[in-house]
Order: structure tokens, then sequence, then C-alpha cells
């Protein structure tokens, strides 16, 4: 196995909300969003991971954490050898070099005032990646790495579609040689056919450059697409983690399974039942007793409503956070 | 800051256009009319001025306008006009003096706050609160008092009540800058909080602020000429348009444009500068 480049301990992260003045009259206790509950999680050199999950269940909280957009309340994140929130390596700047992230929307994730060429050289001289000199060399190179015309230094991002502005930011990113890159939905925003040429000059980039990376996204046909291994989170923990094929194939735990079923297949004979989850996902407010599934779990039992599942290695599979994962998949 | 010299010449097109824009719209081009007129007529007055403004003429005391005084003369037989086009040093120098130093103390607050929030915002919070509650003339006739009047007094008192709005409207508009991805990206670049605040976020940040200055331009003429007018701003024999009212209006019955004149010239120039500030809220605006 390829060793991890990045090592994610534990890690939980609950935004506090504000108490009204009532709340403390009341002495009711001040309440938290759990965005994230003990996520573990090693992300191997080379690889690219993806990330899954609905709406809300901590997925961009996590790619946040990562480059530090937030500070994670508990747990570690370990890179290169170091936690990225001790206090020395906080005021190292090499770490936002050596990570970079990508954003969803493309119409706010570049400064309207900027020209690419400004943008580009702003990332190449604060960490004086190239002699002055070669700054302008360094641009055009960029450029077309990700496909843009040349001409494109001298506009303003306004001047680009969608698409064009998620390949200034994949070049952003690039110019200060990451080896670990987060992209958080960098394609959900763009049309279909646009989609793919963007997340396939991703996939090339990625062979070319030896770059890890880790792929948040909803859409689950095109994370089976790029991803080597896939993590599916539920309300800010991993419920199952493995191989990209195998886990699209072959899903173990009950939520992956109504995950994967609630995607339309392309095989017009295949008329099978898809499995409907009953109910709303729980208020991350106000999370379940042990398992966080268990309120919409057909499987549920007394076990669920108590015991956290860890998750655990399954015989021939990936990792699964289930207490009845083996029954469940038998009967399957 | 040091990206900026490298590439200048590419803002020219999109924003060029935009001039052209701007200078369509009959408004904009009124105001900058006005208020280029004005600072021609504050830089060098001598040249605009028929008479020296000071030359007292017993012989000649409050006339009515005429062809040889436009504007009549005042009770020492001054020329009105040459003394309203001389008080435009003194009020241009007021729209500029007494704002500049309010915006630039206000950007730069309410750009911190903004970004770091926090203690120091909510210290701020309170300190805007406290100012804006009194009336803005009350409160920089009080300043005006304790320092003692005139013009370097009156410009300080005027400094240390106005920042508040523009460090107000700074920090609300730097916090929705901040909701932009490009910030979110300048921190996972690595970049500093000073290049963040100051290079990405203000520029974004200040157009309502800059439309704002315009008002405040216009408003600052106004309150300059009312503290000059009550004797606490510039003192006669300062040709100011305040004091140009104060004094003709113990005569306001029998030589009415001896105040009618600067008045006009104080609602002309505020009219200037309110429509530039309209003309630049779309001549600022990012993209097309």
């Amino acid at each position: 196995m390829t060793h991890p480049v990045m090592k994610i301990e534990d890690l939980r992260l609950a935004f506090p909300i504000s108490r009204s003045l009532l709340d403390f009259i009341q002495r009711r206790p001040g309440r938290a969003v759990n965005a994230l509950n003990g996520v573990s999680l090693d992300i191997n050199k080379g690889e690219t991971l993806g990330v899954v999950g609905e709406s809300g269940c901590g997925k961009s909280t996590l790619a946040r954490c990562i480059v530090r957009l937030h500070k994670p309340t508990g747990g570690r994140i370990h890179f290169a050898g170091t936690d990225i929130f001790d206090r020395d390596t906080l005021r190292d700047r090499s770490y936002n070099r050596r990570v970079q992230m990508m954003f969803q929307d493309p119409y706010s994730s570049l400064n309207p005032r900027m020209t690419t060429e400004q943008i580009l050289s702003e990332a190449l001289r604060v960490h004086k990646m190239r002699p002055e000199e070669d700054i302008p060399n360094r641009i055009a190179e960029l450029l077309e790495m990700v496909r843009l015309p040349q001409d494109s230094a001298q506009k303003f991002p306004h001047e680009f579609s969608g698409g064009q502005r998620q390949r200034i930011a994949i070049a952003r990113a690039l110019a200060v040689e990451p080896e670990v890159l987060i992209a958080d939905e960098l394609v959900s925003a763009l049309d279909v056919s646009v989609q793919a040429q963007v997340v396939n000059l991703l996939l090339e980039l990625q062979d070319r450059l030896d770059l890890t990376i880790l792929f948040v996204a909803h859409d689950l046909r095109l994370v089976r697409h790029v991803s080597n291994r896939v993590a599916v989170i539920y309300l800010g923990r991993i419920v199952e983690i493995g191989d990209s094929e195998a886990l699209f194939s072959a899903p173990s735990h009950p939520y992956s399974q109504a995950l994967l079923s609630a995607a339309p297949s392309l095989d017009p004979d295949d008329k099978g039942a898809a499995i409907r989850l009953e109910g709303e996902l729980p208020s991350p407010l106000n999370i379940p007793p042990g398992c966080p599934f268990h309120v919409r779990c057909r499987h549920a039992q007394d076990q669920c409503r108590a015991d956290i599942p860890k998750l655990r290695p399954l015989a021939g599979r990936g990792e699964v956070a289930c207490h009845f994962a083996e029954e469940i998949n038998q009967s399957a | 800051m040091t990206d900026t010299a490298a590439a200048p010449p590419e803002v020219t097109t999109a924003r060029k256009s935009r001039l052209h824009l701007a200078l369509r719209k009959p408004g904009f081009l009124v105001g900058a009319t006005i208020i280029g007129m004005s600072i021609l007529f504050a830089v060098m007055p001598g040249i605009f001025a028929p008479y020296d403004p000071n030359f007292i003429d017993y012989t000649a005391v409050r006339q009515a306008p005429s062809w040889e005084h436009p504007f009549g003369t005042d009770m020492l037989g001054r020329d009105s006009l040459s003394r309203v086009i001389h008080a435009y040093t003194v009020n241009m120098q007021m729209a500029v003096l007494a704002t500049v130093f309010a915006l630039t103390i206000g950007v730069t607050v309410g750009a911190l706050v903004g970004y770091y929030r926090g203690v120091a915002d909510m210290i701020f919070g309170r300190v805007v609160d406290a100012i804006i509650t009194f009336p803005f003339l009350v409160l920089v006739i009080a300043v005006v008092a304790v320092l003692g009047p005139g013009l370097i007094n009156m410009y300080i008192a005027i400094t240390v009540v106005g920042w508040v709005y523009y460090a107000r409207l700074m920090r609300a508009e730097v916090i929705a800058q901040m909701g932009n991805d490009y910030a979110s990206a300048g921190i996972v670049m690595g970049y500093s909080d000073r290049r963040i605040i100051f290079r990405h976020l203000l520029p974004n940040a200040i157009t309502p602020v800059v439309v704002y200055w315009m008002t405040d331009m216009a408003l600052a003429i106004l309150l300059g000429s009312s503290l000059g007018y009550l004797g606490l701003g510039a003192q006669p024999p300062q040709a100011e348009w305040g004091v140009l009212i104060a004094e003709g209006r113990n005569f306001i019955t029998t030589a009415w444009w001896l105040s009618l004149m600067p008045g006009i010239a104080i609602v002309l120039t505020g009219l200037g500068f309110s429509l530039i500030g309209d003309g630049l809220a779309d001549l600022l605006r990012p993209r097309g």
C-alpha cells in the first residue's frame, strides 16, 4: 500500500450558536451545530479520494478544515509529520503552498478587480516560486497547462465563462506547485459538458504533476469516474470508505446503499426498487444517540440506538461503520 | 501593492467604456462641470473675481446688483461677487480637509474590524452607537467649543465625529465581501492579512464609501458654512460663504443679495458633489 500524505484523526467541529438573553435566564445550555463528529481518514499519496454525502453532512466543512479555513474543536490533522494546527505550523506558510483548494462558485472565487495575470503573479511572487524575470514565462506555462488562450492573461474574471474561471482557479492553485489539491464541488456549478472538460483536465494534471486530490462532490457518477477511493459521510461521520469500484458496485452500509440506489441507473431494464429513506436528515443541532443513521435505517435494532458503531474493516470490502454490516450484506 | 506597477495598461479598455457611459449621463456631466468650475475658482480666484475682495469703498455701500457689481456690494462697499468667488478657496478646502482624514481613518478602522471581528468589533460597535446617538452638528459644535473656534479646530471636530460613518459603511461592506470565496482563497493561498484586507477586500468594498464621500463633501461645505455663520469656523474678514451669509443677515430686508448669493453658491456646489456621487456609483461598479 502507498503511504498516507495526510492523516486525519477524530476530527470534530462544532459551531456554537449564540445564546439569547432568555437562554441565559432559563439556564438552557449553549447549543452548537455539530458539523464534524469524529472523522478519521488517511489520504494516500497520488490517489483521488472522493467524499460524498447529502447537503449539510459536513463534507465541505471537512475540506475547509484541511486548508485551515476552519479551526476544528477536536482531533488532529497530520501532514508531513506535523499537526497542521500546531502553533509553529500555523505560522509557517509553506503548508498553504503544499495544500491548495479550489472552490465551488466560479463567480466569487476570483477577485473581480484583478486580471488573470495579476492573480497568478501574486501567487508566484508571494511564495517566491520563480525569480522575478521568469514570472511572465511561468504564467504562460500555467495558462497552457489549463488550456486557456494566452490572451487570457490580460482579461478580468467577468470576461470568462464559468468553466474558464474554474480553470483559472486551477491555475492559481497549481501556481504554487502543491502536493495536495482539495476540490470542493469543483464542477457542480457548471454545465454537464463543461464539467467533463474540467474534470478530465484535473485528472490529466494529476498524472502529470503527481498530485493527491480530495474530491468533494455530491454527484455520485462523477465521483465514481474520478476517484480511486470513496468516503461516504453522514452527519459529520464517515459511515463507509473503500475502493471506488467496489463501493459503488456493492455498498455495504445501509446509508450508502440508499444513497447509491437514489442515483438513476443508466440501464433501462433496471427497474429495481430504489431503497427509499424514511424521514428527514436529523438536524446537526441535535444528533441522535447511538448510530446517527438509526432513525432512518430499515435494519435498526436496539444496539443501534445505544452504541455508536466504529469504522471497521469488513471481509472483502472496505471499512464500514455499522453494527450489523455482515448480516445485512449476507441477506442482500 | 508591488504587483500593480507591472500591469497598468490593461485597466483601460473595460474602464474607459464605463467612463463614456457615465459621461453620457447628463447628471454626471452637470455635476462634473459644476465641480470643475468650483475647483478653478478655488485654485485661482484672482482670475475670475473682478475686484479685490477686501477692497473697502465707503462711497458704494450696499449697492444693489448692477452691471458694475453683478452681486451688489456689502456694508463696507466690498464687491460681493469677488467675495463669493474668493470664498471658493476656503469652502472647497473644507470639502476636502474636513472629509479626507475621516475617510482615511474610517476606511482603515472599518476594514480592520470587519476583517478581524471579535472583541475589537464589539467595542467599535459601542463607540459607533455612542457617536451616532448625538446629532452631528451638536457634537461638532461641542468639540469646537472645547478646542476653540477656527478652521483647523473645525476640521479636527468634523473628523472626530465623521470617521464613524465611513467606518460603519466600510465594515459592513468588508463583511459582505468576506462571504466571497476569493477572500477564502487568499487565506488558503497563505497571503498575509494585510494583503487580503488592503489588496483584495478593500478595492472591492470601497465603492459605496467613495459615493458616500461625495455626499459627505457637500455636507462638509454645509457644515463648515453653518459653523462659519455661527462664528465657530472661519473668522471675518475671511471671505467664506457662512460668514458672508451672517454678515448679510442684518440687512436681509434691504440688501437681500448679500445672503442670497453665497447661499446659491452653497446649494450649487452641494448639488455638484451629489451628482458626481451618483455617476461614480455606476463608474466604479466592477463588471460591465
